[in-house]
């Protein structure tokens, strides 16, 4: 980082707020993943016009800048490459207005999932995409991801739920995309930008469509003597005409990291568990909760358990959410997986994941939106193993070859990154990646905002073809 | 992709103005251009995935028929627009007035293959129905009149048909009682309002149907089953404003429009005022356009779109 960069940030934003210690720089060189880039510095803007500053100072400079929300990113989407200035939006923290009536509210990039919806349930209104990681990922992140989550099934994911961003581009200007009216002019910039990665620009304010709670809500848990009984299910189910809220799996290694966990008398001797939410008004609930029982048994249900109250239905959730938790049991790391393939798929390609991790040597567990179709396998190891993490790459590329084999596509929520920015050749044509590298340069011509992800060079436009420090998988 | 995406491709082209006509039922196409037509018919229906795919020259007709004898439906805005193709549906994006409970018309695409100005294939997302595979050109090709690309093939995501759609209308609705409205039904979808009556669109289980309109009626909402709407089109003009502010527009017009509450379009008999662009909007357009069909050959002057 040269001395006169930084200068010109500290003067832009006062020196407190630009940070250059090597500590700091060490955690923003990486978000959630394993893959490990270097900063170099670290900016807390606290308003839009600071973050306009620091934009104009990289622009300035030539230097490449990267929004950072809250690094929960398991794609690499966040780790900035050969000293990036990261600029970091946890201190753009407030909700800035709410308006239960049009139920919408404008939030800063920095505020946290699960506070929005905390801050909004005085009103019966909640924002409906959320991550596993909604008690410490951002909405900005949220954004930059197309985020989903378990009742993302019902709702939709984060682009339903957003309907203006503003937006600092790379050549400074502060612009709005999409607006709080329904039918703004022109194309859907709101919608291209969502899911762009951070590649566009940096938002700066958000205004997000908040959901009414529901009136009822039943919570299942269904489990099963094999896998495919278990797909076979969640295939019948939507088959019948209904989308349940959320409809998640979890297979037997999973099922007993979590209950050794949470202790919530999880069916330990199962093969596979569906956990079935049904939400809305309260004969529809009823209606579902009884054909999804049904069905449920037709394929082999060994038990139904529901939910007596909101303290079990809190616990059978706290085993879903907290599964990527409970598996350090079991070894001390892990490597998440991201594809989604189509349902009636399910089955065989949960087989495909068996046995590649049996053919590595390597322990998997399943956790998964099953209503979606989309797979996490979660790969667990001791890094401290020789020769595990190119195991662990081996079963990883596996894992995608043969989803995109079965008609499915690489991620699902976590995004491409640089995780899997050199897979896209097997799902996009040069032609495909040509056409996203034009989106690209439409926003950001000058290609400073986080170059390097997503796109498999020479469809990246501007950005060189770079290479990760500690870059594994 | 299917083999009948690489004939349409070629008749597109490399060079020349081409026009895109579905049915013609929502644009017409302009004198002396080239007219072409897209693919039509349904390739797959997958109810067991909520997936269907087809030809963008495939009547919506054909497409609701298909998926209504497996209790499933596509929001292509059908109560604006219930005929022409998908292609214009999706062309167009335009949206129907039950958009508040059902959605706007562009989360119904999933994948798309269309031919570029350059006459190159380009596929956009994928056919399952999360995805973030990449930047996201569905959304931006919805709403986008064919400018970026002549739409060849889609795949959309369905939905379950309600068990019921019913209408009810409510009579002396002044501003305070149709914002007690708004926050006393749980997920309408749709509120029609003219500042003095009120037509409310549920859908769902027709046991809660009942209880609903059974608390309506307790806090005296005068409420009578309808077995239609009023029809919104037959006001020329649509004002899109925040929702928030529809109250306002409406009080000051009543009467005389008919507004989607909770969404923020209100149709009139006047014209809304003209909006400004943002020049750096007008830019990303441009830059769009450029890059997507540099010649402006596809659709030309289509949707009136910012930018050169």
């Amino acid at each position: 980082m040269t001395t006169t960069l930084l200068r010109d940030l500290r003067a832009a934003l006062g020196a407190d707020a630009v940070r250059d210690n090597t500590t700091e720089l060490m955690l923003a060189g990486h978000d959630a993943s394993n893959l490990v880039g270097r900063a170099g510095a670290i900016c807390y803007p606290t308003t839009a016009d600071e973050v306009r500053r620091i934009v104009d100072v990289c622009r300035a400079h030539g230097v490449p800048f990267v929004a950072r929300g809250a690094g929960t990113g398991l794609a690499g989407g966040a780790t900035p490459i050969g000293g990036a200035v990261v600029v970091c939006t946890t201190k753009m923290n407030s909700v800035l207005e709410v308006d239960p009536v049009a139920r919408l509210a404008w939030v800063e990039p920095g505020v946290l999932n699960l506070d929005l919806t905390r801050h909004v349930s005085r009103w019966g209104l909640h924002f409906a995409p959320d991550p596993s990681s909604q008690q410490s990922c951002s909405i900005g992140g949220n954004v930059a991801n197309n985020s989903g989550g378990p009742h993302c099934l019902a709702e939709g994911v984060t682009s339903a739920h957003i309907l203006a961003c503003d937006v600092v581009l790379s050549d400074g200007s502060l612009v709005r995309l999409g607006g709080e009216e329904p039918e703004p002019d022109g194309l859907d910039l709101r919608g291209a930008f969502v899911g762009s990665e951070g590649m566009f620009g940096i938002t700066t304010a958000i205004c997000v469509r908040l959901t009414p709670d529901p009136i009822d809500v039943r919570t299942m848990l269904l489990d099963f003597d094999t896998v495919r009984a278990g797909t076979d299910t969640v295939s019948a189910i939507i088959a019948a005409g209904m989308v349940p809220a959320a409809l998640e799996m979890m297979d037997r290694l999973c099922l007993e990291a979590v209950e050794a966990y949470i202790h919530a008398g999880l069916p330990t001797d199962a093969a596979a568990a569906l956990l079935v939410e049904v939400a809305g008004a309260p004969a529809a609930v009823a209606a579902d909760a009884e054909t999804i029982e049904r069905i449920g048994r037709e394929h082999g249900a060994r038990t139904v358990r529901v939910a007596r109250d909101e303290a079990e239905r809190a616990l059978l959730w706290k085993g879903r959410k907290n599964a990527f938790g409970a598996i350090a049991r079991i070894k001390p790391n892990y490597y998440l997986h991201d594809t989604v393939v189509p349902r009636r798929h399910l089955s065989d390609v949960l087989d495909h994941v068996y046995r590649i991790a049996a053919e590595q040597d390597l322990l998997v567990l399943n956790v998964f939106h099953a209503g979606d179709g989309n797979l996490h396998p979660l790969l667990v190891f001791d890094k401290r193993e020789p020769g595990v993490l190119e195991r662990v790459h081996r079963a990883g590329a596996a894992i995608v070859e043969v989803s995109v084999a079965h008609g499915g596509v690489l991620s699902g929520e976590h995004g491409i990154g640089l995780e899997k920015r050199d897979y896209m050749p097997l799902l996009f044509s040069d032609v495909d990646l040509e056409a996203q590298g034009w989106m690209r340069s439409a926003f950001d011509p000058l290609g400073l905002a986080n170059p390097f992800k997503v796109l498999p060079s020479p469809a990246g436009c501007g950005d060189a073809h770079a290479h990760v420090e500690g870059l594994w998988v | 992709m299917n083999p009948r995406t690489a004939v349409f491709a070629e008749e597109i082209g490399a060079s020349g103005e081409v026009w895109v006509r579905g049915a013609g039922s929502r644009v017409g196409a302009p004198d002396r251009i080239r007219v072409v037509s897209a693919p039509a018919g349904i390739d797959s229906f997958q109810p067991d995935e909520m997936t269907v795919s087809c030809g963008a020259g495939t009547s919506v007709a054909e497409l609701d028929e298909t998926l209504r004898a497996r209790g499933q439906y596509v929001n292509l805005g059908q109560r604006r627009h219930a005929s022409g193709t998908v292609g214009g549906a999706v062309a167009t994006g335009w949206n129907d007035h039950l958009r508040l409970g059902r959605g706007h018309v562009r989360e119904s695409l999933l994948e798309v293959h269309m031919v570029d100005g350059r006459g190159d294939i380009v596929k956009g997302g994928g056919p399952t129905v999360k995805n973030v595979s990449g930047f996201d050109l569905c959304r931006l090709v919805v709403g986008a009149h064919g400018r970026l690309g002549a739409l060849a093939e889609v795949t959309l995501r369905t939905r379950p048909i309600p068990l019921a759609t019913r209408w009810f209308r409510l009579v002396d609705m002044s501003t305070t009682r149709v914002v007690e409205l708004i926050t006393r039904l749980h997920r309408p979808s749709s509120i029609l309002w003219d500042g003095h009556e009120a037509w409310v669109c549920l859908e769902g289980h027709p046991s809660d149907i009942d209880s609903t309109v059974l608390d309506l009626r307790r806090h005296g909402f005068a409420t009578e089953e309808v077995d239609e709407e009023p029809e919104p089109g037959r006001r020329p003009h649509r004002w899109s404003v925040p929702p928030s502010r529809v109250v306002e527009h409406v009080s000051a017009r009543a009467g005389r429009v008919l507004a989607e509450v909770g969404v923020g379009v209100i149709h009139s008999d006047e014209k809304q005022p003209e909006r400004s662009i943002d020049p750096a909007i007008a830019g990303i357009h441009h830059r769009l356009l450029s890059s997507f069909d540099p010649d402006r050959r596809l659709n030309p002057g289509a949707g009136h779109l910012p930018g050169r």
